[in-house]
């Protein structure tokens, strides 16, 4: 009986949470010509490294080890997981909830607050989200891949992708706490997209340490671009989907710890 | 007549005394913008070092390695002046009916929101940008002659300027529209690539680098950071375009301002 309640649970969730994307497109969508301008706008983000990378190769012969069509990929994979990371969760909105004593609502919901809170991303987002996947698209198109490499690809960025926003969700927390500002979260999350943009390894040891383990971007964007195209041994994969649902598990709990931390008079 | 003078010249300091308490009540920014300013640049330090080491080269266009890491330092300074909350500070006016207020104050609503947003600009350049930029000119061994300088000053006042009228008739948009966020965001992109802040416009090739020679963009970051490291002479015809599109940008700002202030309306603010 437990895993049917399980299954019904987590296809409840799926549903609520749809609701609350459909709700909130809806109401972006209220203001048509505004929104469709706001999100033309932003799907011409990614073009921008699409650019820079272009240039770079027709000036000189780009970065050791890597191909044109190889960093294209990486560049829109890093756009990509930024995309999704504001799509799942917005810093300015969590933050503006918790000054207002808004959040008291999504709390006392008989859904997971996790949910909830994922749930109130940017749908702008979507738009640069729909640009990089053209671009890892365009990228793949002029690349030689095999199958393996392709599905374990697609597997590390969605493990990587999830740890990635379970991070952001807890740096959210933790400078709030210190700054009661969303400022400096979407700021850091700039720089971060900005370094993973490019292959960890130019920016040495100490670069590879910071953007694998401590901010983990690296484990969505450099690690499955290395292993489509055969850069790492078979190892990688694994170590990758493990670490991801560790620090998946440790986020969320720290996530949770913060919640509890949170007061309000209002709401 | 000195009257008037002291009087106006009261009122932009009382403005000044106002921006500047309110910014420097959250020290802590300025802090963490300085570390940014380095923060972003600092990838442009890797990606070009690799760049130049796996080419074998010493120059990339007319940059050495030097002068193209320089740059990008640079390009991350002058944003700080080039990048206004002007129309920010117009839609939220415009939408939330304070410019009923502001209109009755003892200065002109453009005076007093130019003014307040020039000093915030201001403020930002000589707390960070100033020291950054001297710390730039000394790490990176740039010889900055009086001419470079002189020049450096007046390409950047103009690109300034440019912004500023540029952002100003977006912000008037915010009267036709509900949101300008989107042409914003537009405008952001187009200023970094197609002003050089990406990548030195002279890197592009031919007639697309021609095309964007024509454009205002280039006189937010490309001309002032040429004018500063002295890479490239700077043409008195540049100058010109850069004076007519200035012009043509003013001329639209008055006609635009003038239209929507007849449409503005407020039931309080």
């Amino acid at each position: 009986m437990e895993p049917l309640n399980a299954l019904k649970r987590i296809f409840r969730n799926i549903r609520v949470f749809l609701l609350m994307q459909w709700y909130a497109a809806k109401e972006v969508f209220a203001y048509r010509v505004s929104a469709s301008f706001t999100m033309v706008a932003i799907a011409l983000g990614p073009l921008m490294n699409f650019v820079f990378i272009t240039v770079i190769y027709s000036v000189s012969s780009g970065i050791g080890g890597w191909s044109y069509y190889q960093l294209l990929l990486l560049s829109g994979v890093a756009s990509f997981i930024i995309s999704m990371a504001w799509y799942f969760a917005s810093p300015w909105t969590l933050v503006n909830l918790m000054k207002q004593g808004g959040l008291d609502i999504y709390l006392t919901r008989p859904y997971p607050p996790y949910l909830s809170i994922l749930s109130l991303g940017s749908i702008y987002s979507a738009s640069s989200a729909f640009t990089s996947i053209a671009i890892i698209a365009y990228a793949l198109a002029n690349s030689s891949i095999s199958f393996m490499p392709a599905i374990e690809f697609f597997v590390a960025i969605a493990f990587g992708l999830a740890a990635f926003i379970a991070f952001l969700l807890v740096l959210t927390m933790i400078l709030y706490s210190l700054f009661k500002s969303a400022r400096w979260t979407q700021n850091l999350m700039n720089v971060f997209g900005e370094f993973s943009t490019y292959p960890l390894t130019i920016y040495g040891v100490m670069g590879t340490f910071i953007f694998s383990l401590l901010v983990p971007i690296g484990l969505a964007t450099y690690y499955p671009v290395a292993i489509i195209y055969e850069k790492t041994d078979a190892f990688t994969f694994f170590a990758i989907v493990a670490f991801a649902i560790a620090l998946i598990t440790l986020f969320r709990v720290l996530f949770e710890r913060y919640l509890k931390n949170y007061t309000s008079a209002i709401g | 007549m000195a009257n008037d003078f002291s009087r106006s010249a009261a009122r932009y300091f009382a403005i000044f005394k106002i921006s500047a308490k309110d910014m420097l009540s959250f020290r802590a920014d300025f802090v963490l913008t300085f570390i940014m300013k380095i923060l972003y640049p600092l990838v442009m330090v890797f990606v070009w070092t690799v760049v130049f080491r796996t080419s074998n080269v010493t120059k990339i266009g007319t940059y050495n390695l030097t002068g193209m890491i320089a740059y990008f330092f640079i390009a991350s300074v002058i944003e700080l002046a080039v990048f206004t909350d002007l129309p920010y500070s117009m839609q939220h006016d415009i939408k939330h009916g304070s410019i009923a207020t502001k209109i009755s104050m003892p200065i002109a609503y453009l005076r007093y929101i130019f003014s307040s947003n020039m000093i915030n600009n201001f403020i930002w350049g000589s707390i960070i940008g100033i020291p950054l930029l001297a710390l730039i000119t000394f790490v990176f061994g740039i010889h900055v002659s009086v001419a470079q300088f002189m020049m450096f000053v007046f390409t950047l006042a103009l690109g300034v300027l440019i912004a500023y009228s540029l952002e100003f008739i977006i912000g008037c948009l915010s009267v036709y529209t509900n949101d300008i966020n989107g042409i914003l965001t537009f405008e952001g992109l187009m200023a970094s690539l197609l002003g050089g802040a990406l990548i030195p416009i002279t890197l592009f090739p031919g007639v697309i680098g021609k095309v964007m020679g024509l454009l205002p963009f280039q006189f937010m970051f490309y001309l002032p950071i040429t004018a500063f490291t002295g890479s490239t002479a700077i043409k008195s015809v540049v100058l010109l375009v850069g004076v007519a599109w200035l012009s043509a940008f003013i001329i639209i700002g008055y006609f635009i301002w003038k239209n929507a202030f007849k449409k503005i309306t407020s039931v309080g603010g």
